[in-house]
Order: structure tokens, then C-alpha cells, then sequence
């Protein structure tokens, strides 16, 4: 490529660049919910979700990167990734309310937005039944609608423990239940304990088979056939991208497991399975199902 | 070339270096231009001279106006531009310390140490007792990047400096070394973390200057300015430098002592920059070659114009990345590496032949 | 006046110099000679301060080794036999590396009489790495001479440390190169050269010391120095020095060179 082939090159990356960039600005007023009384920021796949579960999604104005159930959320303008919110980005949208899961960041943001005035609820998290009680509550009460949390928390409570009871009272051999985050180049990361995974697996009555471990973490491939899975739990990401099943099978790492000989994968969509919000008791009862039959 | 006589009314040709030295003051009226853009492009669209007409009719700032003006764009337009300043600067220093129009701060350790500094923040800072992480709070990771680099560059100075003379050829190889280990490190500091401390490590590797705040300013700001003013009086040295270390010698610059100074300067600068803003890349290699190019490698007007041209830079970056994918933004980073690669090939390209590495 | 007194230089494992002794002064070109690594250059580095040695080496009656590095350049200015160019500076820039902070005006002025002085002045605007490497060495001496301008400056000489000046030029530079020596010398400033070249050596030194193996074979002027039975010795070939070589076969004397005068 010659110089000024180069030259060329870059005139016109930089120009078109420039263009979006001023483009972009000038599209500032971003696709405003024109609803009254919308103005709330919610962060967090299983808050948004739960909002909608309390007939507010009228009042969302925005939501994260993660917030992509039900599908009205994802027709809202995107924040991005919750530890790394733009402070004007968010003022932009214009909240008076932010709810979030933990963790939302960077810390120097959160302090900005106080200093706005701009209400911030903290959702706590956790993963079982009263945790999520806990944060349909504290949503409910944000949203100044406390009968609605209260219906929807009676609701979804019961539902989840009985779920869990029919699973914990089944006679028979406990399935050793393998979730992979993720087997990009063939490398498999886990779910340990301590995580959600392991909590839906448990609730559904299966054995995690990853031990040993907290947290999602890389396995050897040697580790992965130790821990002679019987079935493998995957997220469903709704693509083309998802790993088929002879390919995952044909991994060295999980070829020889039990879960191989059977061809034993189960999918399920992502945050359904890990959100902890009002929809767990499906997909708790989803995974049983696939595991157990019936 | 004109000779002196052809020219009635003028004293002396103009050479090179005055038309640098008039750069400076092209390149600050540039810098107080973008800066004023900056101020007023946001994702709220808040215009600057709204707020002048508001304050000029004795009207109060909303709230929200006010937190915007002072808490989100002011801060970050001087984080902008003493980041933007300490890396450009610290390049143009070690492009010429090193002879080699490809070094970088990077090179004395500053990034990679910092990084490894910021990595064990981040991923056992959770360890630390609850005392000590009130006391730091959220500056526990910058705080941990800027000893970071300076260990490491404590550590590769001592490496290659012997009977009083430093190698700068040693220091280049351990730096290299010095990389590696510190990757294996993070490696297995990485292996430790989970979801959330990978993303924030992630996030902290493509830069941001989302976490400016004026107490950062206050801390970092002394630092990198003291540190540029102090490199600014080395361009004679690094003049004298390019033409090999026996020949400054023999032109009465004192060697080892300017070594020292630029290699304090840098890590100072830079170290700073790196701890609060994360790894922004290409301003410090892009900037000092493109005015090497427009106005000749002369360091005495090189290293100031380095710093303006940074800083007005980094802030036109930063403007990017705020407002084109509104209301999320760009790690600056980012912004950086797409605007700076190109460029830098060019560069590159235009350059084969005349520059011998 | 340069006095080196008992110069010794330990090189890695190899003893360089032993106890080498000398004296230059000013008004008068002073040029080492000797075989290849006879300590030539060695001698040189350690009088301009690049080399640790024993022994004691001093220059107007101060040690060098109590001297700063800026009052040294001061002194005296050193040509290296190469010079390798890290940035694309211009000719008139790399002139004005070693000059002290003064006004412009004065930089301006040294630097053109300077580039003249090596007949350059036409490429004072170009990038010096487009030169050849002769044209390269001839700024570097422009350079050197920039930097030491005047040969006696409040009554002190001041000195010309020349290592291989014209090893890579032309015939005609060669000379030139010898006779802008002879001109600092004569002006009062001192001139010593380490030289390959011992034709260019017997016309231009007014003393010549002779190296080899690290000491000091013989000091004194050409025709005392430069006989057939000390170079022999010396260069441990047989050399005749003086007489013409046999019928027929081509040789050329610098001596018999006519040179247009500047």
C-alpha cells in the first residue's frame, strides 16, 4: 500500500468516523418515552424484569446492557454495562429514580448521580426464594406500589418452594448437572459453588458437578472428565452462535463424559435461569423436567 | 535557501525551530478551543453558552445543569488535559532517551507495573481489612497502579544501572522482561478473579476518564505538571543525546544526571496519568512523531509542543467517546487505538527509508 | 597545554594502555600514530573522559577528572570517528547541537561560518542522513568546530580532539580537512589527532607520537619519529620510509598535489 493510498485511507475512516460522531450528537434527544410519569432507570436483567412483572414499565425511561427480557425493554434506550456508566449518558436520559442490582459502578459516577438528586435503590442480591421476596419488595416499594410487590411476592414465593420441594422429595440417583459459562476455544469455564448456577442446579434437585471451586473459573480438561458430568447446562443465547451439540461433545475435555455417551446438553435462556427474579420457578421447573422427565 | 543578503528587513532566515516555538501558540489557541467544545458537547445537550446567558441573566443553574457543568465535563476536561499532556510528553521523553522513534513510557515499566498494581486491587482488594479499604475507597486501584509503576520503574533503573551509568539498551531488554513476568503474574491474579473483576480489569486496560472527579485531580494533577515542567528542560540533553552518548558527553551535557531526570519525569508523569485514566494508548508514540514531521525533531520545542498538542487531542478523543454511542459511552481507549493506528501506519509508511531503526 | 602522566586502561581482561606518557601544546598539531590496536583511540576516549583509567591526565593545568562535563566541552570539542544520527535533523541543526545557550543571532552566524569553514553551507537546509558518509563527517567536524569557534578564548587555547578526521574522505577534503587543523593551530588552539594516514601525518604534525602494544614507542617531530627502523618496528613490517618505489609501478604523493587555495 503506498503512502498515499494510506493517506487516502485515512482521510476517509477519520471523516466518516467524524461524521457518526457528529451525527450521534446531534441525535442527542434520545427516543423518549413519551408516557407520564416515566422516570426510571433500571439496572440489572432481573430488576427490569421484575418491574414489568408489577405492570410498571410504563415508567422505565432506560435500562443496562443486560436488561433484554421482556422484549419492550429492549426497544429503550441502552445505558451500557453497569460498572461503567457514562454520568451524563444517565442524566441525559433524565431519571429521578435509578433501581439497581449490586454492584452498578464506577464508584465516582454513583456520587455524581446523588449529587443530581437522583434517587438511588440498591436491589440486593442472592439466590434463593427469600432473596428474590427481598428484592420484589424493595422494587415494589420503590415504584410506591407495596400491594403489587406484596401479590407478586406471595406469587412467586410459593411457587419456587414448591417447585423445590417436589424436586427434593424425588426418590433416586441425584444427576451430576455441569454448568459451562462458556467453551470458546475450547476452553471451559464453570460454574463453582457459590454462584448462581450452582443454586439452580440444587433447586432442581441435581448435584453440581463442578467441586472444589467458587465462582466461575476455567477447568483443565483432565478436571472436566474428574467430575464425569452426567448432563451438561448451558445458557440459551437465542443464536446462531450457540455451540451445537456435536461440536461441544467433540471437545477432548468432555468427550469421554457420561453426559457425551448420552448426549445429555440442556439449554436454557440465560437470564431466565440465572436472573433470580419472578421468573426462576419456570425455569427451576424447566430444568427438573429436562433432568428428571415428567 | 534564501541567503541572508537576498533579504532586506529581515534579520535571519526562519529556521526550523522558530516556526516550532511559533507552533506553541497555534497549538494553545487549538487546545482552549477544543477545550470550550468540550464543555459543550455532552450527552445532555447542555450548551456552554446557555449556561454563560443564564449566569449573564442572574438566573440559577438547575440542578442538574449545575452537576454537569462542574461534577461531569469541567473535571474531565482537565483530567483530559494533564492526562493527554503527561502522555504525550513522557513519549516524546523516551523517544528520545531511548534514540528510537517507537518508545514509549511503556518502556521503563510504567504501564505494565501499573496494570499489575491495578490487577491486585482489583482482584484481592476484597482481602485487604476493612479499615484500610475505608481509608482508600474507591482510590484504592489508582493508588495501587501508581505503585505499581514506580516499583517497576525503581526496579528496572536498579536492573540496568551500574557504577553509576544507566543502559539504556539493558533497561529496554529488562522492561521486556519485566513485561513478561508481570503478565504471568496477572495471569494468575486473572485465574483468581471472577465475572465482575475480569470486566472491571477489562474496562480498566481500554482506559476511561469517566472517573474523574477533582479530588483525582487534586492528587494526580501536581504530580503530572510538576513532572512536564521539570522534562521541559531537557530538550538541549535529548538533542545532544541523538547523536549517541559519548558525543552529549563530549558537548558538556551531563549524562547520567538528565538520564535520571527523564527517567523520574516519565515515570512520574505517566505513572500518574496511567493510575487514574487506565491504558490509554497511541497519544504517547502518535503525537510526538506527528510534530517531528510538521516541525523537525528538535526537543527544545518538541517536549512543549508534545504536551499541548496531547492534551488538545486526548479532550477531542474524550468528546468522541462521550457522545457516539449516547447514553453509553466509549472507553477512550478505544477512541485512541481506531483514531491512532491508522495514523500511525501512515506515518510509518510516509517515513520508510529516511528514519534507520 | 595537555599533559598525560602514567595512562593506564584495563579493557574487559586486556590491559589497553601501561603507563603511557605525553605532552601536547597548543599552536602546534600533536598526532598519535600506531598500528590497529596499538591504543590509539583508547588513549583518546580516556582523555575525553569516556573511559575509567589510572593515572592522571590534564588539560590548561586542570585535571580532567575534576572537571564537569559543560566546562570540558568548554575546553575542548571531540570529533568521533562515526557518528550515527537518531532523528532526521537538518544539517544546521546538527551544527547547533553543541553550541551553548547564547542569543540566536550568534548560532545563526557560527553555524553558516562553521558549514563553510567544510564547504557545506549549500546543504545547510538538508536532512542529514541524505549525506554521504563523508559529507557526514565533515558536518560533525563543522559541529565540533562550532562549538570551540574561537581558538584562544580569554586567554586560554582551547583544544581540537580529533579521532580519524579524514578517514573517510576524498583526497581534496583530506587536505582540506588537515588545513582547517593547521589554521585553529596557528591561531593559537591545540590540535590532537589520532591518524591512520602517516603521508598526511609528516605533512601537517608538528609532533608525532608513536603507539604500540599499549606504550609509547616514540615522541617527537615527523623526521624524528617516522624513520624506517622505528615504523618497522612499530608495525612489525618491514617499511621504507623516503625513497621512491621501483620503475613503473604507480604511486601518489599528497605532497605533490595541487589544491585550489580557499
Amino acid at each position: 500500500m503506498t503512502g498515499k493510498a494510506c493517506a487516502v485511507f485515512n482521510a476517509v475512516w477519520i471523516a466518516a468516523f467524524g461524521t457518526w460522531m457528529a451525527w450521534s450528537a446531534s441525535a442527542e434527544q434520545l427516543v423518549s418515552v413519551d408516557t407520564p410519569h416515566a422516570e426510571v432507570l433500571s439496572i440489572g436483567s432481573e430488576v427490569t424484569e421484575i418491574v414489568y412483572a408489577l405492570g410498571q414499565g410504563h415508567r422505565l425511561l432506560a435500562r443496562d446492557s443486560t436488561s433484554t427480557w421482556p422484549e419492550a425493554a429492549r426497544a429503550l434506550p441502552d445505558v451500557g454495562y453497569m460498572r461503567a456508566l457514562s454520568p451524563e449518558g444517565v442524566l441525559s436520559v433524565g431519571p429521578s429514580l435509578i433501581l439497581s442490582s449490586e454492584g452498578a459502578g464506577p464508584p465516582e459516577t454513583i456520587e455524581v448521580l446523588r449529587a443530581a438528586d437522583i434517587d438511588i435503590v440498591e436491589v440486593s442480591g442472592g439466590f434463593d426464594a427469600e432473596a428474590i421476596a427481598v428484592k420484589i419488595r424493595t422494587i415494589g416499594a420503590a415504584l410506591d406500589v407495596p400491594d403489587k410487590a406484596e401479590a407478586l411476592a406471595q406469587e412467586v414465593t410459593p411457587a419456587l418452594e414448591q417447585v423445590v420441594a417436589r424436586a427434593e422429595a424425588r426418590d433416586g440417583e441425584r444427576k451430576r448437572v455441569l454448568f459451562i459459562l462458556s467453551a470458546a476455544g475450547g476452553k471451559l469455564t464453570v460454574g463453582g459453588r457459590n454462584t448462581g448456577a450452582d443454586a439452580v442446579i440444587r433447586m432442581a434437585g441435581g448435584v453440581n458437578a463442578a467441586e472444589g471451586f467458587d465462582g466461575y473459573k476455567a477447568l483443565t480438561d483432565e478436571a472436566a472428565s474428574v467430575a464425569a458430568p452426567d448432563v451438561i447446562l448451558m445458557m440459551d443465547r437465542g443464536g446462531a452462535h450457540d455451540l451445537s451439540a456435536e461440536a461441544l461433545f467433540a471437545l477432548p475435555a468432555l468427550a469421554i463424559t457420561p453426559a457425551a455417551e448420552t448426549r445429555s446438553l440442556i439449554r436454557i435462556d440465560g437470564l431466565k435461569l440465572l436472573g433470580f427474579g419472578p421468573r426462576t420457578a419456570a425455569a427451576v421447573s424447566e430444568l427438573n423436567a429436562a433432568l428428571y422427565g415428567g | 535557501m534564501v541567503a541572508m543578503t537576498d533579504m532586506p528587513g529581515r534579520t535571519r532566515p526562519r529556521s526550523r525551530l522558530d516556526r516550532a516555538r511559533q507552533l506553541h501558540l497555534l497549538l494553545a489557541a487549538f487546545l482552549a478551543l477544543v477545550a470550550l467544545a468540550s464543555l459543550n458537547v455532552g450527552a445532555t445537550g447542555f450548551s456552554l453558552l446557555d449556561v454563560l446567558a443564564k449566569v449573564l441573566r442572574g438566573e440559577a443553574l438547575s440542578r442538574t445543569e449545575a452537576v454537569v457543568l462542574w461534577d461531569i465535563r469541567l473535571p474531565r476536561l482537565a483530567m483530559g488535559l494533564v492526562v493527554g499532556a503527561a502522555l504525550a510528553t513522557s513519549g516524546a521523553v523516551m523517544q528520545g532517551l531511548f534514540r528510537n522513534p517507537l518508545a514509549d513510557p511503556g518502556i521503563v515499566g510504567v504501564t505494565s507495573g501499573g496494570m499489575l498494581g491495578a490487577i491486585l486491587a482489583i482482584v484481592l482488594g476484597g482481602a485487604l481489612p476493612s479499615s484500610l479499604l475505608a481509608l482508600t475507597g474507591g482510590y484504592l486501584v489508582p493508588c495501587a497502579a501508581f505503585l505499581g509503576s514506580w516499583a517497576t520503574t525503581i526496579l528496572l533503573y536498579r536492573v540496568s544501572t551500574r557504577a553509576g551509568r544507566t543502559s539504556v539498551a539493558t533497561m529496554l531488554l529488562a522492561g521486556i522482561a519485566f513485561t513478561a513476568l508481570a503478565g504471568a503474574l496477572a495471569g494468575v491474579l486473572i485465574y483468581k478473579a471472577d465475572d465482575q473483576q475480569l470486566r472491571d480489569l477489562t474496562f480498566w486496560n481500554m482506559g476511561s476518564l469517566a472517573g474523574a472527579s477533582w479530588a483525582k485531580l487534586a492528587t494526580a494533577a501536581p504530580i503530572i505538571l510538576t513532572a512536564i515542567a521539570g522534562a521541559l528542560f531537557l530538550g538541549r540533553g535529548l538533542n545532544g543525546l541523538a547523536l549517541g552518548e559519548a558525543t552529549a558527553h563530549h558537548i558538556g551535557i551531563p549524562v547520567q544526571r538528565m538520564k535520571n531526570g527523564a527517567i523520574l519525569a516519565v515515570a512520574a508523569a505517566s505513572g500518574a496519568a496511567v493510575a487514574v485514566s487506565g491504558g490509554i494508548g497511541f497519544v504517547g508514540i502518535v503525537v510526538p512523531h506527528l510534530l517531528r514531521l510538521i516541525t523537525g525533531p528538535d526537543h527544545r520545542a518538541l517536549l512543549l509542543n508534545s504536551a499541548l498538542l496531547g492534551a488538545a487531542l486526548l479532550v477531542a478523543a474524550d468528546m468522541i467517546a462521550r457522545v457516539v454511542i449516547v447514553p453509553a459511552e466509549l472507553p477512550i481507549g478505544i477512541v485512541t487505538a481506531v483514531l491512532g493506528a491508522p495514523v500511525f501506519l501512515w506515518i510509518l509508511l510516509r517515513q520508510r527509508g529516511v528514519v534507520d531503526l | 597545554m595537555l599533559i598525560v602522566e602514567n595512562l593506564s586502561v584495563t579493557l574487559g581482561y586486556k590491559r589497553a594502555l601501561t603507563g603511557l606518557s605525553l605532552t601536547a601544546r597548543p599552536g602546534a598539531i600533536t598526532c598519535i600514530v600506531g598500528p590497529n590496536g596499538s591504543g590509539k583511540t583508547t588513549c583518546l576516549r580516556a582523555m575525553t573522559g569516556d573511559l575509567a583509567y589510572t593515572g592522571r591526565i590534564t588539560l590548561g593545568g586542570r585535571d580532567i577528572a575534576a572537571l564537569k562535563p559543560w566546562e570540558l566541552a568548554a575546553l575542548r570539542g571531540v570529533l568521533p570517528q562515526a557518528s550515527a544520527l537518531a532523528f532526521p535533523f537538518t544539517v544546521s541543526e546538527v551544527v547547533q547541537i553543541g553550541l551553548h545557550n547564547g542569543t540566536s543571532g550568534d548560532h545563526d552566524e557560527i553555524t553558516r561560518a562553521a558549514l563553510a569553514r567544510v564547504d557545506l553551507l549549500r546543504f545547510a537546509d538538508r536532512a542529514y542522513q541524505e549525506l554521504s558518509g563523508g559529507e557526514q563527517q565533515r558536518v560533525q567536524l563543522a559541529r565540533v568546530l562550532a562549538q570551540v569557534w574561537e581558538p584562544v578564548s580569554e586567554g586560554t587555547p582551547r583544544w581540537l580532539f580529533l579521532d580519524e578526521p579524514v578517514s573517510a574522505l576524498d583526497i581534496a577534503h583530506q587536505l582540506q580537512v588537515m588545513r582547517i587543523a593547521r589554521d585553529f593551530a596557528a591561531a593559537g588552539g591545540g590540535v590532537l589527532a589520532v591518524m591512520h594516514d602517516l603521508n598526511l601525518t609528516a605533512m601537517y604534525a608538528d609532533k608525532v607520537v608513536l603507539l604500540a602494544e599499549g606504550t609509547c614507542l616514540a615522541a617527537g617531530t615527523p623526521s624524528e619519529v617516522m624513520t624506517s627502523q622505528t615504523l618497522s618496528r612499530a608495525y612489525g613490517c618491514a617499511l621504507t620510509v623516503g625513497r621512491t618505489p621501483p620503475p613503473g609501478t604507480p604511486f601518489l604523493l599528497p605532497h605533490l598535489a595541487a589544491v585550489a587555495a580557499e
